[in-house]
């Protein structure tokens, strides 16, 4: 008898212990920022900020401490009506336990990788893996293609075809150095040390200001942060 | 002018779309309008247009490498790169309060400058 309970106990403490993520499922509460700071470029403060920001997209349309792909589109472009691609894309990659919804834990480890300090090769992959839209390992000539379109066609600028493929052609000459039609991950590193102007959209500035743009997290800090 | 200091596909892709996660921010007074057009036009002719339009409008002009900085109640960054050996991409950047001075003064006066092309995309 006293065996079993002892195996009971062992159990649920397992469970408890389980995985840090779990913690951050309580609505209203921000356990443990330090594990998250930890494991992120971003330092506790940085961490419960971007909680308060998490917080109020997350309410946006239903209140239950998780970002579903509509409050995502909302808070990305201030209107549920504009359907994008990318924002798709991005939503997926933030979306790690593929259950349509964002936790704070998934959002925060996402967002880390946009952070300045975050290392580059973080910012290769991510950006790798958003343009690799069918998920094969490499970036098709027609993905490049299905995306340069898209994007002109959302900006409103016009490109006849002739001019979208001779700017494809040229892309994949400098890119493609194995000669096989695909941009793989390794050709994409090289192409983007040559030209680190492409991971521009990699980086947010904000998310280094973050803790004076929110600072109501200042009133529930658990942490003296010196 | 060399083929690898034209914007290639990916430059496209990455200034210019729903990828830019800075909506994220923007309810906190920190909002820049991004916007991007095409022109056959040589930059000169591009940056000395914004410029006069600027004057006129009493802003103060800051000439940059690739484009033109303007401050006035609006912060106005414009930034030309080229795209194929006819044509530039021009992006524009801007905040700031009040009056949109960017839509108000300056699209309209370049509008005639921003490229159309007549025949359409296959997808």
């Amino acid at each position: 008898m006293v065996q079993c309970l002892e195996g009971v106990k062992h159990l649920l403490s397992a469970v408890v212990n389980c995985c840090d993520s779990e913690i951050y499922k309580q609505p209203g509460g921000l356990e443990n920022p330090e594990a998250l700071a930890r494991e992120t470029v971003f330092s506790v403060s940085e961490i419960e900020a971007l909680y308060e920001l998490f917080k109020k997209i997350s309410s946006a349309v239903i209140d239950d401490g998780l970002i579903n792909k509509e409050e995502f589109q909302l808070a990305l472009f201030k209107t549920n009506k504009k359907e994008s691609l990318f924002a798709d894309r991005v939503f997926d990659l933030f979306d790690k336990k593929h259950n349509g919804l964002l936790d704070f834990d998934e959002f925060a480890r996402a967002l880390s990788v946009f952070h300045p300090n975050a290392p580059i090769d973080d910012k290769i992959d991510f950006s790798f893996q958003l343009y690799d839209l069918k998920q094969q390992g490499f970036i098709e000539r027609q993905e490049v293609k299905q995306m340069v379109v898209a994007t002109l066609a959302e900006s409103g600028m016009n490109l006849s075809d002739d001019v979208i493929e001779s700017i494809i052609d040229k892309t994949f000459e400098e890119a493609d150095t194995k000669h096989d039609g695909k941009i793989d991950k390794e050709e994409w590193r090289n192409l983007v040390m040559r030209h680190q102007s492409l991971l521009k959209n990699m980086t947010l500035q904000y998310l280094k200001d973050i803790t004076t743009t929110f600072p109501s997290f200042v009133f529930h800090s658990q942490v003296d942060d010196t | 002018m060399q083929d690898s200091s034209f914007l290639n596909a990916f430059d496209i892709i990455s200034h210019f779309s729903g990828f830019d996660l800075s909506g994220l921010f923007s309810n906190n007074g920190i909002h820049i309008i991004s916007e991007m057009y095409i022109s056959a036009e040589y930059p000169r002719k591009i940056i000395e247009k914004i410029e006069e339009v600027a004057k006129e409008e009493g802003m103060k002009v800051t000439k940059k490498e690739k484009g033109i900085r303007l401050l006035g109640n609006f912060l106005v960054m414009v930034e030309i790169n080229r795209l194929t050996e006819e044509l530039v991409m021009v992006e524009v950047k801007r905040r700031g309060l009040g009056r949109d001075i960017w839509k108000e003064k300056f699209k309209p006066q370049l509008s005639a400058l921003i490229y159309q092309s007549e025949r359409q995309v296959r997808r």
